[in-house]
C-alpha cells in the first residue's frame, strides 16, 4: 500500500472510529434516559419491565411514557440535524438548517394558527403536560402544512430565478421573518390562555412523544437517511461548486431541490410534533464535520447518530434538572449550543468553512 | 478522427450574448489552445462543450452524438474539465479532492482499482507527499494540480482544461504540458483555454483564437504572427523561430 492510501485509510478509520462511538453513546444514554425520572424507580425495576415480569405501574411508566419520549427525543435529534447537515452541503453553506430555511417559524406559525384561529389548544400549567391542547392533531397537522409553505415559497423562488445556494439562503429568511410576523401578530389577538399555549410551544418540547409520533417519525426519518445517503457521493462533489459538480455528471438542480423538499419533510415532521427545537440542526452537524471532514458518507450518518445522543442528552437533563418541573427541551438545546457552537467557531481551522 | 463537433453554436448569459455562431471541430489525439483576451469566450465555450453550461440541442457533438442526449455519467466518463478557479465550502484532503473524479464509475464504495488509479495521479502530478492535506490550505499552483488531478482520474477520452498552468511555477507548467502532450499521445482530445502564447506556441497542436464570441483564426502555429496578436490583442509583439518552433515576446500595448 502507498503513503498516501494509507494516510487516507488511516483517516477513514479514524471516522469510522468516530460514527462507532457516536453509536455507543446513544445506546449508554437511551439506558440512562429511561433510568431516569420523576417517578422513583430503580434500574432493577427497568430491568425486570424488560423482562415481563414487572408490576402495572413500573410498566406504565417505562413502556408508555419513557421509552417512547426516549426514542423519540433520538428520533427528532436524527431528523432535524441531518436536515441541517443535508441542507448545508445542498446549499454550499455552514448556514444552512431548518431555522434559516424558515421552516421551522413556519411550523410556529402554523401551530399558532391552530391555537387562535382554530381554538385546538389553552395552557393551564407549566407541568410536563403543560399545554392542554383540545386538539393535538390539529395543531400538528397545521404547523406541517405550514412548513410545507415555506419549502414551496422556495421553491418557487428557485424555480423563477435561480438555484443558487445564495438566493435559497436569502429567501429562507425572509420567509422565517414573515411568519415569525405572523406569529407575532396572532400572539398580539390571542387570549391569554391561547397566548400561553403559543409560547410553550414555540420553546420545543418532547412533552407530547407518544408511541404515535415514534413511529410517524420513524416513517419519515428511515427513507429521508436512505436517501440522503444514497446521494453522498453526489452531495461530495458539489461541495467542490456547481461546475465541477456537473463536469462528474450531477445532475445540480434536481439534486438540491429534490434534497430540500425530503429535508423539509422530516424537519416539518419533528418541529410539528414537538415545536421549535433550536440549535440541533446547526451545531451537530458542525461538531460532526470538525471530526469527519466534509466526506458526506460520514457526515450524514454521524449527524444522524450524534444529533440523537444531542437531543436525548438535552431532553434527560431538561427532564432531571429540576424534577418534578419539566423544562422544554428548547431551553436546553440553546443552552448547550449556542456555547458549543461559539466554541467551534473560535476553535475550527480557518480553512474548514 | 473528429471527436467534438460544434455545429452553429450560440450561448448567452441571460440577454448577454457571448459565444456566435461557432463552427469548430476538434480532432482525438490533438492538444487545442484557445487564446484571446479576457472576456473573449474561451471559458464559457469550454463550459459549453463539457455540457457544464446547458446548451441547445444539435449544437454540440462528441463522437457524432448530440451532447444533450448523454447522461451525465456518461458524460462524466467522457470527458474531464478543470475549471479556472475553484473554492470548496467544507473542505476536502487533496486525495478526497481527487477521488472525486472516481464518482461516475462508483458504486456503493471504492474498490482496489479506484485507489490504484489515484496513487497513479498522484504519482504523476507530484502530489504524493502532500496527499493528506486540505485543499483550501494549498498554494494556488498546488490546488491547480489537485483539479488536473481530479479529471485525470475521471479517465476521460477528452479533457477540457481552463488555464491549467495560470499559477504553476515554470517546471510544473512544462510538467502539466508534457503529462497533456503525452495523454494526446494516447489518442485523447484536449482543449485548454491559456492566455500564455509560447506555451500554447509550443505544446499544441492547434490554436483557436477567439474574439467577442467569434473566431478570429484557427490553423496551427504559423497563425502566430505579429498581425494576428496586434489585430487580437492590441499589443505589439516580436516573433522569432527558435529550433522550429516560435517564441512571442511582447512589446508594448498599442
Ligand atoms: N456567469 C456569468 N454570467 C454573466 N456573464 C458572464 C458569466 N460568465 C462570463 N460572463 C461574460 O461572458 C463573457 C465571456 O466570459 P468568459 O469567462 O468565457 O471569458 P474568457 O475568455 O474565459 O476570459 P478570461 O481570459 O478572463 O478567462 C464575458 O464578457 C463575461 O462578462
Ligand atoms: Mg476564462
Amino acid at each position: 500500500m502507498s503513503k498516501a492510501l494509507y494516510t487516507y485509510k488511516k483517516l477513514l478509520f479514524k471516522k469510522r472510529l468516530f460514527l462507532a462511538a457516536g453509536g455507543i453513546l446513544l445506546l449508554i444514554f437511551a439506558i440512562i434516559g429511561i433510568n431516569l425520572g420523576a417517578a422513583e424507580l430503580k434500574a432493577a425495576d427497568v430491568y425486570h419491565v424488560f423482562l415481563g415480569d414487572a408490576d402495572e405501574v413500573s410498566r406504565q411508566i417505562i413502556l408508555n411514557i419513557r421509552l417512547p419520549r426516549v426514542l423519540s427525543a433520538i428520533l427528532a435529534g436524527m431528523a432535524l440535524s441531518v436536515a441541517g447537515a443535508a441542507m448545508q452541503s445542498i446549499l454550499r453553506n455552514p448556514l444552512g438548517s431548518p431555522f434559516t430555511l424558515g421552516i421551522s417559524n413556519a411550523a410556529a406559525f402554523g401551530a399558532a394558527l391552530a391555537v387562535v384561529v382554530f381554538g385546538a389548544g389553552t395552557m393551564n400549567s407549566n407541568s410536563s403536560d403543560a399545554v392542554l391542547i383540545e386538539n393535538p392533531y390539529l395543531i400538528t397537522v397545521s404547523a406541517f402544512v405550514a412548513s410545507l409553505m415555506a419549502t414551496v415559497i422556495i421553491l418557487v423562488v428557485i424555480k423563477l430565478r435561480d438555484a443558487s445556494p445564495e438566493t435559497i439562503i436569502l429567501t429562507g429568511i425572509m420567509a422565517g421573518s414573515l411568519f415569525a410576523a405572523g406569529t407575532t401578530a396572532l400572539q398580539f389577538f390571542a387570549e391569554d390562555v391561547e397566548l400561553s399555549a403559543i409560547v410553550f410551544w414555540t420553546f420545543g418540547d418532547l412533552g407530547r412523544a407518544g408511541w404515535r409520533e415514534f413511529w410517524v417519525m420513524m416513517t419519515v426519518l428511515a427513507p429521508t437517511l436512505l436517501y440522503f445517503i444514497y446521494h453522498r457521493w453526489s452531495y461530495n462533489s458539489m461541495d467542490a461548486g456547481d461546475e465541477t459538480a456537473r463536469s462528474l455528471g450531477v445532475n445540480v438542480e434536481k439534486i438540491r431541490i429534490s434534497g430540500l423538499i425530503v429535508a423539509s419533510l422530516s424537519t416539518a415532521v419533528a418541529v410539528a410534533f414537538f415545536g421549535i427545537i433550536a440549535f440541533v440542526g446547526l451545531v451537530v452537524p458542525h461538531i460532526v464535520r470538525s471530526v469527519t471532514g466534509s466526506d458526506e458518507r460520514f457526515v450524514i450518518p454521524a449527524s444522524a447518530v450524534y444529533g440523537g445522543v444531542f437531543l436525548l442528552i438535552s431532553d434527560t437533563i431538561a427532564r432531571t434538572v429540576i424534577s418534578p418541573v419539566v423544562l422544554p427541551v428548547g431551553i436546553l438545546t440553546s443552552f448547550i449550543g449556542a456555547p458549543l457552537f461559539l466554541f467551534l467557531l473560535i476553535k475550527k481551522r480557518r480553512s474548514q468553512w | 478522427m473528429v471527436k467534438i463537433r460544434v455545429e452553429g453554436l450560440n450561448f448567452s448569459y441571460r440577454t448577454k450574448k457571448v459565444i456566435k455562431e461557432l463552427d469548430l471541430i476538434f480532432d482525438s489525439g490533438k492538444i487545442t489552445a484557445l487564446i484571446g483576451p479576457n472576456g473573449s469566450g474561451k471559458s464559457t465555450l469550454i463550459k459549453c462543450v463539457g455540457g457544464i453550461l446547458p446548451v441547445k440541442n444539435k449544437a454540440v457533438f462528441i463522437d457524432d452524438k448530440d451532447l444533450t442526449l448523454l447522461s451525465g455519467n456518461t458524460k462524466a466518463r467522457l470527458m474531464g474539465y478543470v475549471p479556472q478557479q475553484e473554492r470548496q465550502v467544507f473542505s476536502s484532503t487533496v486525495f478526497e479532492t481527487i477521488l472525486m473524479g472516481r464518482k461516475p464509475y462508483l458504486g456503493w464504495s471504492p474498490v482496489a482499482g479506484d485507489y490504484e488509479i489515484i496513487n497513479h495521479v498522484l504519482l504523476q502530478l507530484d502530489l504524493e507527499s502532500i496527499s493528506g492535506e486540505y485543499l483550501n490550505e494549498l498554494s494556488g499552483g498546488q490546488r491547480q494540480r489537485v483539479l488536473i488531478g481530479r479529471a485525470l482520474a475521471q479517465q476521460p477520452e477528452i479533457l477540457l482544461l481552463d488555464e491549467p498552468t495560470a499559477n504553476l511555477d515554470l517546471k510544473h507548467q512544462l510538467e502539466v504540458m508534457q503529462i497533456l502532450k503525452r495523454l494526446a499521445a494516447m489518442g485523447l482530445t484536449i482543449i485548454i483555454a491559456v492566455h500564455d502564447l509560447n506555451l500554447a506556441a509550443k505544446y499544441c497542436d492547434r490554436v483557436v483564437m477567439l474574439e467577442n464570441g467569434r473566431i478570429f483564426a484557427s490553423g496551427d502555429k504559423q497563425i502566430f504572427t505579429t498581425e494576428n496578436i496586434r489585430k487580437l490583442y492590441e499589443v505589439e509583439t516580436e516573433i522569432m523561430e527558435k529550433n522550429g518552433s516560435k517564441v512571442i515576446i511582447p512589446l508594448k500595448p498599442l
